[in-house]
């Protein structure tokens, strides 16, 4: 068991106690009473006041009255009359960053100091009734603004005149839904999560959030998305434990990557698991393995072949098969941390759907059948000091193809190797504090754009 | 470009500041940490617990033993006993507890126990409430909960995972 034998307890500092009180505020409930082991599913009410016994003489009056409140509403369950029980919480992050790029491609990498709000992230959770509970998380972005239109390769501009203050200018940005489902549990081993879910595999991608990973930048081959980062559909997901060890699984039914997220165009369901396993016995080790299938599509245009009636057909942009595998370990031990992942996908093009290729750098023409692959491991460690947590990444991403070339926009980027090193300070649980230089090499490249970098990002909860 | 430097200065200043910050202060612990011990109600069919199992019903995630699901219940953050269950039953210091529940929020894997203010009140939920487990100094044990065993231990086994 890890920890037994340390012999201080750290005191709280008073913003320490603040912040904790918040969450406790937020967060004062436990975890939703659930079916029984069996799976009945009966509500369980609270039980019928037994006789006056000792233990209750000694309570206050006060605790008198939060007992009763917790036996008329043990857990998280209200009443359907009363409504659900909603919390609100979220996070956000500033990331300040320079590169100090050898050449640089119009804007890219950008050679001046970019300070931004990167995320603020809203969660709202709610238990619904017996069993039941819902999850949304929302982002909120100055995007579109400032972007690159994907098809035009012009500059995306908001700016409107606001009606409510002199007609000034102002630019309205945009709100990425991270994921909303349902879900019900029936058992530890049995729960069903329906609507849009952050897909389960490895480690970063339900991480996900700044407070919680460690480097301000996500790596590279999880911003990929060689596995989708989100999917709408279905997912079966549960766990038990055996010994000191954790055996879990989730299957995925969804309309798979595209666009679109609320069409499934080619009518083509897509596909997904996770197994993995986790040892508590040597702090806590969790081992586990991915997969994704489907087809996915891009539409880009309809046409209306005259008849009687008329038929309508569409034509995609682009079309695939992909089949990726995804395997990540992580292994945290007292203050040590290893994680790494490794994702390989394959893509088969329909050929009269063929992806083309756009970008700088680039020869012209239609992307090739391919297999991506990518990994990074890190290696960190928590100081007893201050939670200081020093950090190191090595990466590297192989596109498959087009090797020594550079398409910088259409969602395809370049073969790479990256290192990164630096600190991960949570001076309080609720507030990550990082610092990292990294160094990223495009091997075979024609243009040089090899670029060391440095960035800073204050990321929090609240 | 000067403004550039400066931004990145007062970055990087920023970060060293809260590295450089006041230190935590240290209080010694208890040269006899608090021993607890893990209850159910008296009613409860749990006899015995995996310690394994304990710590997954703690650290959030579904549980059930002998057709019982588990509603564990807990203290606040800073209280002596939520501290020294944290380090004894689960290796967590208050601060590696802290971004435990704040990462697992962000994950979307669910909240945190819900917490009692006194250990008079939380023996007197887990009396009455079926399904609920939470834990407590021995000497504050009564016949209306009871100290189940985890590993094949009692609670005044003096190995015991709580014992210390």
């Amino acid at each position: 068991m890890t920890g037994r034998s340390t012999p201080t307890i750290p005191a709280r500092r008073p913003v320490n106690a603040a912040l904790l009180l918040l969450l406790s505020c937020l967060t004062g409930r436990a975890s939703a009473q659930a079916p029984d082991a069996d799976g009945t599913l009966t509500m369980t009410e609270p039980a019928a006041p037994t006789p006056a016994v000792e233990a209750t003489n000694t309570l206050s009056a006060s605790e008198q009255t939060e007992l009763a409140a917790l036996l008329a509403q043990p857990a998280t369950i209200v009443p359907a009359s009363d409504g659900p029980s909603l919390h609100l919480y979220g996070f956000g992050d500033m990331l300040v960053m320079k590169s100090f790029p050898k050449r640089s491609i119009g804007v890219f990498p950008p050679k001046s100091v970019i300070m931004a709000v990167g995320n603020v992230n809203l969660y709202a959770a709610a238990d619904l009734t017996h069993g039941l509970s819902s999850l949304l998380e929302v982002r909120f972005t100055y995007l579109p603004n400032g972007s690159i239109d994907p098809n035009s390769f012009e500059p995306v501009n908001t700016t409107v005149f606001d009606y409510a203050d002199w007609n000034r200018p102002t630019q309205w940005g945009g709100i990425v839904l991270e994921r909303f489902h349902l879900d019900y549990s029936y058992s530890g081993l049995l729960n069903l999560r329906l609507g849009q879910f952050l897909t389960p595999y490895g480690i970063w991608n339900v991480d996900h959030g700044s407070p919680t990973v460690i480097p301000p930048i996500k790596p590279y081959v999880i911003g990929e998305q060689l596995l989708p980062t989100r999917q709408t559909g279905f997912q079966l997901f549960g766990s038990t434990l055996l010994g000191e060890t954790t055996l879990g699984y989730a299957l995925t039914l969804s309309n798979g990557r595209g666009d679109i997220q609320y069409l499934d165009i080619d009518q083509n369901k897509a596909l997904g698991f996770r197994l993995y396993a986790s040892y508590g016995g040597l702090g806590e080790l969790i081992a586990g393995f991915s997969g994704y299938t489907g087809i996915s599509s891009r539409e880009q245009r309809y046409e209306i072949a005259p008849g009687n009636p008329p038929t309508i057909h569409s034509a995609w942009e682009d079309s695939f098969r992909e089949l990726a595998f995804g395997g990540d370990l992580l292994w945290e031990w007292r203050g040590f941390r290893f994680q790494a992942e490794l994702i390989a996908a394959q893509r088969k093009y329909r050929d009269a759907s063929r992806k083309l290729a756009s970008g700088f750098g680039t020869r012209a023409g239609f992307l090739p059948d391919h297999v991506a692959w990518g990994t990074y491991a890190l290696v960190a460690y928590r100081l007893p000091w201050f939670n200081v947590m020093p950090f190191f990444v090595v990466e590297h991403f192989d596109r498959g193809y087009a090797r020594g070339q550079l398409l910088v926009f259409g969602g395809n980027t370049v073969n790479l190797l990256a290192v990164r090193g630096g600190l991960n300070v949570r001076p309080v649980p609720q507030l990550a504090l990082k610092l990292q230089y990294s160094h990223i090499w495009f091997p075979g490249s024609v243009l040089d754009l090899a670029a060391p970098n440095l960035s800073f990002q204050a990321a929090w909860a609240f | 470009m000067r403004a550039s430097r400066s931004s990145f200065v007062v970055s990087i200043a920023l970060l060293v500041a809260a590295l450089l910050g006041p230190p935590e202060r240290t209080a010694a612990a208890p040269t006899s940490p608090t021993p607890l011990a893990v209850i159910v109600g008296a009613s409860s069919r749990v006899q015995e617990l995996s310690h394994a199992l304990v710590r997954r019903i703690f650290l959030g995630e579904q549980a059930a033993a002998d057709g019982v699901t588990f509603v564990p219940f807990n203290y606040a953050p800073s209280d002596p006993l939520r501290i020294a269950f944290d380090l004894a039953a689960l290796g967590f210091s208050p601060d590696a507890a802290g971004r435990y529940w704040v990462d697992r929020r962000i994950r979307g894997q669910g909240l945190p126990p819900r917490t009692v203010p006194s250990a008079t009140l939380l023996r007197a939920v887990i009396a009455r409430l079926p399904g609920a487990i939470g834990y407590l100094p021995p000497s504050m044990l009564t016949p209306e909960v009871r100290a189940v065993r985890i590993d094949g231990l009692p609670h005044d086994d003096p190995d015991y995972p709580l014992a210390d």
